[in-house]
């Protein structure tokens, strides 16, 4: 059930970043820019084909995402059984919603400098910040969803005679998936930027490390190939995601946010 | 008891199905605590209904009829009296009762067979399970539509896919809470005939909740006159008209027109 593609939509998807990008090559030619924070994009194009050639850009991405995998994956793993749970034990959301509340107000970047103190400068203050950053989302939107699962269908479950377990696997998971679904993919984007956040500061491997040696080398030309990584990444993540929820809930129909 | 699969054609005559009590529902009242004090609900109902019997229980909005069918399915519990199911009380949902709500209630993740399965797919083998499905598929009349989701289907197919369900759960009752109530008034018909058919097909024991006078006479055997505020048996009256029931037959209209006078309301 994947949509199909409408290839006059992805043409001006396309078409716009296109036009953007040749206008700022001609005004870099013309000599209007500074070439020190901004270079032509065929400067950066470059640059490009060298850190992949030197396979600097490689190593840097596929650190980055290995984080990325390891921690959304903990996190995944710690706040769905945790959102269940919550989500049925009604009384208790009122003990605990303050303080989350309150901790969601704290940027993850708040928490590197304790992070790296607790944790040291390698693999693990950047996959707790990871984990911080996703946890929210997941959690907050798995507890919403198992909040309005609908009474109803609750009762057909009663009526039937499902044990408790099944009633989460049958009953309470399938219909609290959509919600949740939209938590991971909240939670994935919040995973991506905080964890370039997290090795900008640490500065050991990874796309924000690259940044920020592009600027202690003085390379704009760098700098830029890692941020537009960066935000291509996001959008492939993100794209693969919306198939992904379309592919597994294939009962729900469009959204409206789908409309372009 | 034996099951009379042998002569089980068209007319089943009740006279000679066994008299075996299913269904007895003991004095049963009910009071509901609000924030506004205690409403009583029913308040001393006694009734009982034989195995295979289709007993509808009538009586204007708001008289406790879903309240009386959901302590019979065990959705609810009474405040006093008991409901006994082949003589053992009733504590809870069961497997020998399964009903159908006023909504169909289907899940709309779940395609039409996976929702007709939804009830044994934990409890069964996988070889009773797609049996069992096909067969309340056919009974249903869905098998076309088995693939399709609930989201792709009119009021009268979901509706149907509920009955399914509640059939693929080989309950020896089925209890079913207005079910044809939302529907337009030819696919009421419709599903009317159609689950006289599956009555005389399975034999199962059937009680059905419904405000609808014309609908309890074309359907049951046996029909239980409920008054309001607080609800309680006025009457219970037995339907001897033979099967398929013709509505304009005076026979029809005399005993519709007695139990308007009954009930004091209007349809």
């Amino acid at each position: 059930m994947v949509k199909k593609i409408d290839y006059t939509i992805v043409l001006k998807g396309v078409a716009f970043p296109l036009l953007l990008i040749l206008v700022w090559e001609i005004t870099a030619r013309l000599g209007y820019l500074n070439a020190l924070f901004l270079p032509a994009p065929s400067k950066i194009g470059h640059a490009f084909v060298q850190m992949v050639a030197d396979g600097s850009w490689a190593v840097n991405l596929l650190a980055s995402l290995k984080r990325l995998a390891y921690g959304f994956l903990i996190t995944v793993c710690l706040a769905v059984p945790l959102g269940i749970v919550v989500g049925r034990a009604r009384s208790f959301q009122h003990w605990i919603s303050p303080t989350l509340s309150f901790l969601q107000q704290i940027p993850p970047i708040a928490w590197i400098p304790i992070f790296i103190l607790a944790l040291g400068i390698y693999e693990a203050p950047k996959i707790a910040v990871i984990i911080y950053a996703a946890f929210f989302p997941v959690f907050l939107n798995t507890v919403q969803g198992v909040n309005s699962v609908d009474p109803k269908l609750v009762e057909v479950g009663r009526a039937y005679m499902l044990s408790s377990l099944r009633m989460i696997q049958r009953v309470y998971i399938p219909s609290a998936g959509m919600s949740i679904f939209v938590g991971l993919r909240l939670g994935l984007s919040n995973c991506w930027r905080a964890l370039v956040m997290a090795e900008m500061i640490t500065r050991t491997t990874g796309i924000g490390a690259q940044i920020w040696e592009g600027r202690d080398l003085m390379q704009p030309d760098r700098i830029f190939v890692a941020v537009f990584t960066i935000g291509v990444v996001g959008l492939i993540i993100d794209i693969i995601l919306k198939r992904m929820e379309h592919r597994f809930m294939p009962w729900k129909k469009k959204y409206p946010e789908d409309k372009r | 008891m034996s099951t009379n699969t042998n002569n089980s054609n068209k007319k089943r005559n009740p006279e000679n199905s066994n008299k075996e009590i299913l269904i007895q529902v003991n004095n049963i009242s009910k009071t509901f605590t609000s924030n506004w004090g205690k409403v009583q609900a029913l308040r001393n109902l006694t009734f009982s209904c034989h195995r295979g019997e289709f007993v509808t229980i009538v009586g204007p909005s708001g008289c406790g009829k879903t309240t009386l069918l959901r302590i019979i399915a065990g959705l609810e519990r009474q405040t006093t009296g008991e409901v006994l199911f082949k003589g053992s009380q009733v504590l809870g949902p069961g497997h020998d009762r399964a009903i159908v709500f006023q909504e169909p209630r289907l899940f709309p993740w779940l395609t039409v067979e996976q929702n007709i399965a939804f009830g044994i797919r934990d409890s069964r083998s996988k070889q009773e399970v797609e049996s069992l499905t096909d067969k309340s598929l056919a009974l249903v009349g869905l098998k076309d539509f088995r693939q399709a989701y609930p989201h792709e289907l009119s009021g009268g197919m979901a509706q149907r896919v509920a009955i399914g369900r509640a059939l693929a759960f080989e309950p020896a009752a089925l209890l079913l809470d207005e079910p044809f109530s939302s529907l337009d008034v030819s696919t009421r018909a419709r599903l009317q005939g159609a689950l006289l058919e599956l009555w005389h097909k399975t034999g199962k024991t059937i009680i059905l909740v419904t405000h609808n006078i014309a609908e309890a006479l074309v359907l049951s055997q046996k029909i239980i006159i409920m008054s309001p505020a607080p609800g309680s048996v006025k009457e219970v009256l037995a339907i001897d008209l033979p099967y398929p029931r013709e509505q304009n037959s005076p026979a029809f209209q005399e005993r519709k027109e007695y139990i308007h006078k009954n009930i004091g309301a209007k349809h």
